[in-house]
């Protein structure tokens, strides 16, 4: 799993029902702007507001329309171990990879119980890779990945890698070297995907590769064009398109809503997230013009 | 060039307004019939929407540029409130056609029901001064923005295979927010208008051949399929007196000639040398085009190329231009219109023959003959005073 993977959004009609129809077209989207895959029922696709069963349905319908040549990753993770078990026996054949991030409310104190936690998961579906999700901003679950790497790699058999969903660097560059690069670490931190490169990142998943794929795919190549002044002044374009949508309330609702602009409406966002009005809509598209960022977003 | 205001003036008042306040109100449940015969005889009551926002806005028009007639705007508003209470799902998106009574027939897949709708409200806003229409022209109108990279929606047949964007919403575009000028905020009408005159004359015309493409790919290059080589001649010329209205708004001489170039290129290639008039639909690459219809001689083309043709003579007194309009209005009045009982044909088969006697149906109503009448009857009425026509 390389490149450009997107944490797709819940569809949602417009009254919050999930919106299945959609699908294909979304994943043929993403597709069709050099996203590789779709990490799906995430923290982007706002997994805490789903019932277990909508969690199903959305992933039964991505692998039944899933663009060819494109990678699938189910996210299962739960407060109850039981449910993420259960997702992930129910996703096993359906998907590329699962993926989990450790429970957030009685939060684990120790890299065992992570390990415990990931094992139970992992073995509901032997034969898919299994990612762990590493997001301690919102799980609370700190932990050095590499030292979390040397337990998994021999613990989990089909432990396959990270998401690696924070900016310690130094940790991040451990995991890539673990073991000779035996494992896939994927950046998650779109922001500073630019700092990623040099440290030999070539997998990255968030929730912007929705919306900004070109701008992505622009600075990977003018880093390797060795242009970094192109590539900082176009990653800043990246910071300031999720400072734009975060001042309409907040990222998750008002990035969900912006979707509409680019042809895909994934409808409004669950509580607590907001959902942007037409208006609140073309005002955001009219500032994300005038910063030039308008030019690199995903095309329909 | 002969002076040509009178002509124009008198058919628009005594003869196609009358033909359409005669024969199309619906008196039980508002809005418009459009289904007329040769004679104006309703044949067909369901309600097509982009006819009836078309019709809401022509009164609405003639209102505001021609009398505050009173008659006028109470045909307007029995077709804003159709519209409004009948044509709308509870999203705000359009019908695309309801029965007589306002029920519902099919989906509101398309975008341009919601674009005459917008044009309507903001014209009758403006004329009735009624602010509660003027919002709704507005949300509208932003509602078609957001939708414009899929428009469709959930009503999209086509998968993403082979994506191409369509002509036709640039185009339209650049007419409806002139339309809503004074509703939107400034900054907003510029921001439109810049990308429309983008999308039209940098993307859709075609450096190389000079003309206009109905679709491109998404990065804007050429496909060689049936749609990537579709030409529609008259939605083309329209355009061009869109963008030649944008270009004397902003004083921008470049955009009037490179307009006025594009109509004459575009005739050169679309004009029937055989039989005289100007195609529906080509090939760019002179294949058989997927469109049965394409030799027909279609009553809109035809308007708008001397609404195209009046106003690119207006601003540039080209000899080239005065050739052609004299050329295309004595085809046009011979063939299309019918002093016998009012208003044009719409359908003329290749030899220039009637196809069909009907005086509106689907896609044909109260909008093209005397929205160019109106048009060509100012533009005229401007050379007549400035001396341009003797």
């Amino acid at each position: 799993m390389k490149g450009l993977i997107a944490a797709t959004y819940a569809p949602m009609h417009k009254d919050t029902s999930i919106n299945l129809g959609i699908i294909s077209e979304y994943g043929q989207f993403l597709k069709n702007n050099k996203v590789r895959g779709a990490f799906v029922n995430g923290s982007t696709g706002d997994f805490v507001s789903l019932t277990t069963k909508e969690r199903k349905d959305i992933i039964t319908e991505w692998a039944a329309n899933k663009p060819n040549d494109f990678f699938l990753v189910n996210h299962v993770g739960h407060n109850s171990l039981k449910e993420a078990k259960a997702l992930a026996t129910h996703s096993a054949q359906k998907v590329d990879a699962i993926a989990a991030l450790a429970p957030y409310y009685f939060r684990l104190s120790s890299l065992k119980s992570l390990l415990e936690y990931c094992k139970e998961i992992a073995s509901c579906a032997p034969n898919t890779p299994f990612y762990y999700y590493h997001i301690p901003v919102l799980t609370g679950a700190n932990f050095l990945m590499h030292e979390f790497l040397g337990l998994a790699s021999q613990e989990i058999p089909n432990f396959a890698g990270i998401k690696f969903t924070n900016n310690n660097l130094i940790d991040y560059k451990y995991c890539k070297d673990f073991d000779n690069g035996a494992y896939n670490i994927l950046f998650g931190f779109d922001e500073i995907l630019l700092a990623s490169l040099p440290l030999g990142a070539e997998g990255w998943v968030g929730s912007t590769y929705n919306h900004l794929a070109p701008l992505y795919l622009s600075i990977i190549e003018a880093f390797q064009n060795n242009d970094h002044k192109l590539a900082a002044a176009l990653q800043e374009k990246s910071m300031k398109f999720v400072d734009t949508l975060n001042a309409k309330g907040g990222f998750n609702g008002a990035a969900k809503s912006f979707m509409k602009v680019l042809g895909v409406d994934c409808g409004p966002s669950r509580f607590p997230h907001v959902t942007l009005s037409i208006e609140e809509l073309k005002r955001a598209e009219n500032e994300l013009d005038d910063l030039g960022i308008m030019a690199y977003t995903s095309k329909f | 060039m002969k002076p040509h205001s009178n002509l124009y003036k008198d058919n628009l008042l005594n003869n196609v307004i009358p033909f359409w306040e005669r024969h199309s109100l619906d008196r039980t449940n508002g809005g418009y019939f459009t289904c007329l015969d040769r004679e104006g005889k309703v044949y067909d009551t369901d309600k097509f929407m982009w006819l009836q926002g078309r019709q809401a806005w022509m009164f609405s028009t003639l209102y505001n540029q021609v009398e505050p007639k009173e008659n006028w705007l109470e045909i307007a508003k029995s077709g804003v409130d159709f519209i409004r209470h009948k044509g709308m799902d509870a999203q705000g998106n359009v019908y695309f056609s309801l029965t007589a009574n306002g029920q519902p027939l099919v989906q509101p897949y398309n975008i341009f029901s919601h674009c005459f709708a917008a044009m309507a409200f903001a014209q009758y806003g403006i004329a009735a001064e009624d602010q509660e229409y003027k919002e709704l022209a507005k949300k509208t109108y932003l509602n078609i923005l957001l939708r414009k990279d899929n428009p469709k929606g959930k009503y999209e047949k086509g998968t993403l295979a082979r994506p191409l964007k369509s002509f036709a919403l640039p185009m339209i575009l650049s007419n409806l927010v002139l339309e809503l000028e004074d509703i939107l905020e400034p900054n907003e009408v510029e921001r439109t208008i810049d990308f429309a005159v983008r999308e039209v004359m940098e993307v859709f015309l075609d450096g190389k051949s000079g003309i206009i493409y109905e679709f491109t790919k998404p990065d804007g290059s050429l496909e060689d399929s049936f749609n990537g080589r579709l030409l529609n001649p008259g939605h083309g010329i329209e355009a061009m007196w869109f963008m030649i209205d944008i270009a004397v708004r902003r004083n921008d001489r470049e955009l009037i000639n490179k307009a006025t170039e594009t109509i004459v290129k575009i005739l050169e290639y679309s004009w029937d040398e055989e039989y005289g008039g100007i195609f529906y639909f080509m090939d760019s690459k002179g294949h058989p085009p997927q469109q049965l219809e394409w030799d027909q001689k279609l009553w809109w083309v035809h308007l708008e190329t001397l609404v195209a043709l009046a106003k690119a003579y207006e601003q540039t007194q080209n000899p080239e231009i005065s050739a052609w309009y004299t050329k295309v209005h004595d085809y046009s009045w011979q063939h299309f219109s019918d002093p016998q009982h009012g208003e044009w044909f719409g359908y003329l088969n290749r030899r220039g023959e009637v196809l069909l006697n009907l005086k509106g149906g689907k896609w044909k109503g109260c909008f093209h003959v005397p929205r160019a009448m109106l048009q060509c009857w100012k533009a005229f009425e401007r050379m007549e005073n400035k001396g341009i026509i003797k």
